[in-house]
């Protein structure tokens, strides 16, 4: 029998790894990761200045998140409403099997191209 | 107390961001770090931070939105340097690139042209018209200060020929504070005799300070003079049309003496073409109100024209000419207690009031035209630039922004739309030149304005700022589509890929947004075409076939004497009867649908004859034959009879209507009613059928019908019901009229089935070009449909290929094709339905209560619309589920 999801199945396999990973979405991924089930938009910006020390716009990383999440890196769920955010709910992310893959193409061939520079990289 | 963000600065951010989760998580967020801030830091600056937040988070999704959220993506690479030497060189470069683009696909090119030329045509065509018959009509110098003053309250149909000389003469004395020119004009249409037949001429009698409040120069000779009136030949000044036809546009016509309405006359001057005042005219002479006339306080039949002193405006002479009538009202308790005063601009007031709205109408059709050719531009365009994405693609690639590439989209669209504008001015040249020749002179002669018919720089000006605006309408779609492609994606899959959910619902939109426009257009024109069978088709309540009509005035001087003129109609139907093919000849004051009514005061015998308690009705004069020769019914009682003299017995038929509204629920035969205050009971000896006087007013007035023998007047209408073709009898009766006194002229011979064609020529024009353009919009709407779904097949072939290959079969594919038809086609019906609702009160607004809305009219048309649209969605789909699905999947 012929059904959507079957559909669906044949086109998710059709589709290629995903993107590589920009820079920023690099880091908003790892954060994500980092914050394991915590990883809302307030947090996830908190982790990313304090470790990168680079101050971060709320609306890139809205906007990052939003473009992790159409590329399937990223999945989210709403809950947590609580009165003092005025019965909004939090948004939180977790990284999928494809934002991993992604992250791991990424990190390694970051790796491998800074492979032998750890000297340069790594004097201070 | 809680702390809360600044009210303002959430609601901005909500609507900056849209979609309902994000914006909640966002707005969430916020307001958790807000909390934050103002423990730490303090209210006041929490709000400063609050503020700055939300303006940047907006920003940076509207930005993110109009440059596509790939930028961040994207590996950072320089981009070629864009051509530095200069602006120009730069637009040329962009028009170069735009026009070998657009050379590429030159059917697709040609098709977005020709669209958008039809759309822009219409705008172009209506726009013509409107400015040259409701916003500038009259282009006389000095029309500025000039004003129109009525006894007659502000009513939609404002009754120009209303002042009484007495009235007139007292605002003339009186208001020299507030108009420093007073004219007053009176209709004069005078038989002149040169060699052949009489001919009835049109013409004025004015004052002649008319030519100071219009001050448009003479063509020859000079305009006319206070003196002239009192002079032993009277002055005439002579109309352009009339100098050319009677003269041959000889200049030694001044100073020559012409014999008009039996007295002689000297030519003292010859006006341009362009001078209508008040309309079109042949002869201007002076008015000279005779002492009696001077007394007049009753009867109103005066036109006044006046130049409001400088500085003073409209309303201010009004409130003074009120305070005159106040007086007034005191010193004739009997004549003005109900009499009203209004002034108004001269454009407003000789403007034809039915034209504003009218050319409304046209001018929204015309501009949803031109939305639902934008709408399909639009689709087309988006559907061509899916085919473009891997060059875009590409080129994003190799360093070309986002901003290069909308850019690019903008001039494409801008040279499309400037190409579309040149063709579009033949087009309207065609369309004025087949409007100018739709209508009769008859018709043109009170239509002001109509000179000016023609394609003005105006008119060219604003059709390129709604092409300019058009071009932002149907180009920007693509052009946000072209910023925000999806590099990476796009190259990788090139043209296998299928539509992201953006874009289809886009390309939805627009085509459910053409389906809901046209809609409405079919609406409006079914409206009006169902008005007009109404008109023409409808109930008359008398018989046009085989009639034939025309006019006759008598000369005042020569037959002043009621005797005279009675013994004149009763000679010319005399000899009329002996005629052969003549069934029946009959003569009536009031012709159906002929423009010209009479109206009287109306008492029951049972109500005091107090001007308070008047009601106002239509009277008729007619002679006894007449109801048979136009063919009116007799519904009950008896029809007028030549027994019934002027010196018997009054009796009168009054209409349906107005049996009924003065005698409900009783018969009205054998009841009384007098038109005159002192006037003699008149009696009712028959009721007879409604008769439609004319599809611009209320057809449903109450009517009387006097014996023309009791009260002859001095225009009247001759009707002939004939055996044979009507139009054969014109020689007779000019013959039979000019053998009673060949000094008459027989004006405006047609048939009755003519006059009718004549008077409801407008509304037939209406209704045809709201026809036109919504069948124009139609054949846009199913065109639309059909190359969207033709698209979105072809780009789902591959996905067909796969669900047949999994086993679905072809009519599975159709049907899933059909079924997202149908759902752009209902939300465009559901769209177009509340549309249609305010057309429809619009048009009936517009149209003087002859259009009235029908749902059965909407419904019938939202079918057809469905109809058509399925049926251009279910060709294309019927193609692609007959594809092997093998060959599908391998194809691309």
């Amino acid at each position: 029998m012929f059904t959507m999801q079957t559909y669906n199945a044949c086109i998710a396999v059709m589709k290629k790894t995903p993107a590589y990973l920009g820079e920023f979405e690099y880091a908003v991924l790892l954060a994500v990761l980092q914050l394991r089930e915590a990883a809302y938009a307030v947090p996830v910006r908190e982790l990313i200045e304090s470790r990168t020390s680079r101050s971060v716009a709320r609306g890139a990383l809205y906007t990052s998140l939003e473009r992790l999440e159409v590329k399937g890196c990223v999945k989210s769920a709403l809950r947590d409403a609580s009165p003092e955010r005025a019965g909004r709910p939090r948004r939180y992310f977790t990284v999928t099997p494809t934002g991993l893959a992604a992250l791991r193409t990424t990190h390694a061939a970051l790796r491998n191209l800074a492979t032998g520079l750890e000297s340069v990289l790594e004097q201070q | 107390m809680t702390a809360s963000p600044p009210l303002l600065a959430e609601r901005a951010l909500a609507l900056a961001v849209g979609d309902p989760d994000w914006r909640d998580a966002i707005l969430g967020d916020l307001r958790e770090e807000f909390l934050l801030m103002a423990r730490r830091h303090g209210l006041p600056y929490a709000r400063r931070w609050y503020w700055a937040q939300a303006m940047g988070v907006a920003a940076h999704r509207a930005l993110a939105r109009v440059t596509g959220t790939q930028r961040a993506t994207r590996l950072p690479m320089p981009e070629p340097p864009e051509p530095r030497a200069g602006r120009i060189a730069l637009v040329w470069h962009d028009l170069h690139s735009a026009w070998r683009s657009l050379r590429h696909q030159p059917a697709l090119s040609l098709t977005i042209v020709a669209v958008l030329a039809l759309g822009l045509a219409a705008n172009a065509t209506i726009f013509a018209q409107a400015d040259a018959i409701v916003l500038r009509p009259f282009r006389y110098p000095g029309v500025e200060r000039a004003a129109v003053v009525a006894s007659d309250s502000h009513q939609r149909f404002f009754a120009r020929e209303s002042v009484a000389p007495g009235d007139f003469l007292d605002w003339r004395e009186q208001s020299r504070d507030v108009f420093d020119r007073l004219a007053a004009i009176d209709w004069w249409d005078p038989q002149y005799l040169l060699g052949g037949p009489p001919q009835q001429l049109t013409g004025f009698r004015v004052s002649p300070e008319l030519f100071e409040i219009i001050a448009e120069p003479p063509l020859l000779g000079r305009t006319l003079v206070a003196d002239d009136a009192s002079r032993q030949t009277p002055a005439v000044v002579l109309g352009y049309e009339f100098w050319r036809r009677q003269f041959g546009g000889r200049t030694d016509v001044l100073g020559q003496q012409l014999r008009l309405a039996g007295v002689a006359h000297q030519v003292v001057g010859v006006m341009p073409a362009s001078f209508r005042v008040p309309y079109g005219s042949d002869v201007w002479a002076p008015l000279a109100l005779a002492p009696e006339a001077q007394a007049e306080r009753a009867r109103g039949y005066l036109m006044v024209v006046g130049r409001l002193a400088p500085g003073v405006t409209v309303a201010a002479a009004e409130q003074r000419l009120q305070a005159i009538l106040v007086q007034q009202r005191r010193a004739f308790p009997d004549s003005h207690a109900r009499r009203e005063v209004s002034v108004r601009t001269f454009t407003d007031g000789f403007g034809d009031p039915g034209a504003g709205p009218f050319v409304a109408v046209w001018q929204v059709a015309a501009f949803a035209l031109l939305l639902v050719a934008c709408a399909n531009v639009a689709n087309l365009l988006l559907a061509r630039n899916t085919e473009r994405e891997r060059e875009f693609s590409v080129r994003l690639a190799l360093g070309a922004s986002g901003g290069r590439l909308a850019r690019q989209m903008l001039v494409e669209g801008a040279l499309l739309a400037a190409t579309a504008t040149a063709l579009a001015f033949p087009l309207a040249w065609t369309a004025l030149g087949m409007m100018r020749s739709a209508f009769p002179d008859s018709i043109i002669r009170f239509v002001p304005g109509w000179a000016y018919l023609r394609l003005e720089p105006r008119t060219l000006l604003a059709t390129s700022a709604l092409a300019a605006g058009a071009v932002l309408l149907f180009a920007i779609a693509p052009a946000w589509r072209a910023a925000h492609q999806n590099v990476a994606s796009g190259l990788r899959t090139g043209n296998r890929q299928t539509d992201g959910a953006g874009r289809q619902r886009a390309r939805g939109a627009l085509a459910a947004a053409q389906i809901a426009l046209t809609l409405a257009l079919l609406v409006a024109a079914g409206l009006a075409l169902s008005a007009l069978y109404r008109v023409t088709e409808g109930p008359l309540g008398f018989d046009p076939t085989n009639v034939l009509v025309g006019r006759v005035s008598l000369p005042e001087q020569r037959y002043q004497d009621p005797e005279s003129r009675r013994q004149l109609v009763a000679r010319i139907l005399a000899r009329l009867d002996r005629l052969p093919s003549v069934k029946t000849a009959g003569a009536t004051s009031v012709l159906p649908y002929s423009s010209s009514d009479s109206s009287a005061t109306f008492w029951r015998e049972d109500v005091p004859t107090r001007q308070a308690d008047a009601t106002e009705v239509s009277r008729r004069r007619a002679t006894p034959s007449s109801f048979a020769a136009l063919g009116i019914p007799l519904l009950a009682g008896r029809l007028l009879s030549s027994g019934d003299r002027h010196d018997g017995v009054r009796v009168a038929l009054v209409s349906q209507a107005l049996a009924t509204k003065f005698w409900p629920g009783q018969s009205a035969l054998g009841k009384r009613f007098r038109i005159a205050t002192d006037g003699p009971l008149i009696a009712v000896v028959g009721i007879v059928e409604e008769v439609t006087q004319d599809w611009l007013v209320d057809s449903l007035r109450p009517v009387f019908y006097l014996p023309l023998e009791q009260d002859p007047p001095s225009t009247f209408y001759v009707v002939l019901r004939t055996v044979t073709d009507p139009i054969q009898m014109a020689a007779g009766l000019r013959a039979a009229v000019q053998a009673e006194d060949p000094e008459l002229p027989v004006v405006g011979l047609k048939t009755m089935e003519g006059v009718i064609e004549d008077r409801t020529v407008g509304l037939r024009f209406a209704g045809r070009s709201l026809g036109v353009i919504a069948a124009i919009s139609g054949i846009l709407a199913a065109v639309g449909i059909y190359s969207l779904m033709a698209f979105l097949m072809g780009r789902r072939r591959r996905e067909m290929g796969v669900r047949m290959a999994l086993g679905a079969t072809s009519r599975d594919v159709v049907q899933l094709s059909c079924l997202q038809a149908m759902r752009l086609t209902l939300a465009g019906i559901v769209v177009g339905l509340v549309l249609s609702y305010f057309v429809g009160r619009g048009l009936e607004a517009a149209m003087f209560g002859v259009v009235t809305s029908s749902v059965t009219l909407v419904a019938v048309l939202a079918v057809v619309l469905t109809a058509t649209a399925l049926t251009a969605s279910y060709v294309p789909a019927r193609r692609v589920s007959r594809v092997d699905p093998t060959i599908a999947l391998r194809s691309e």
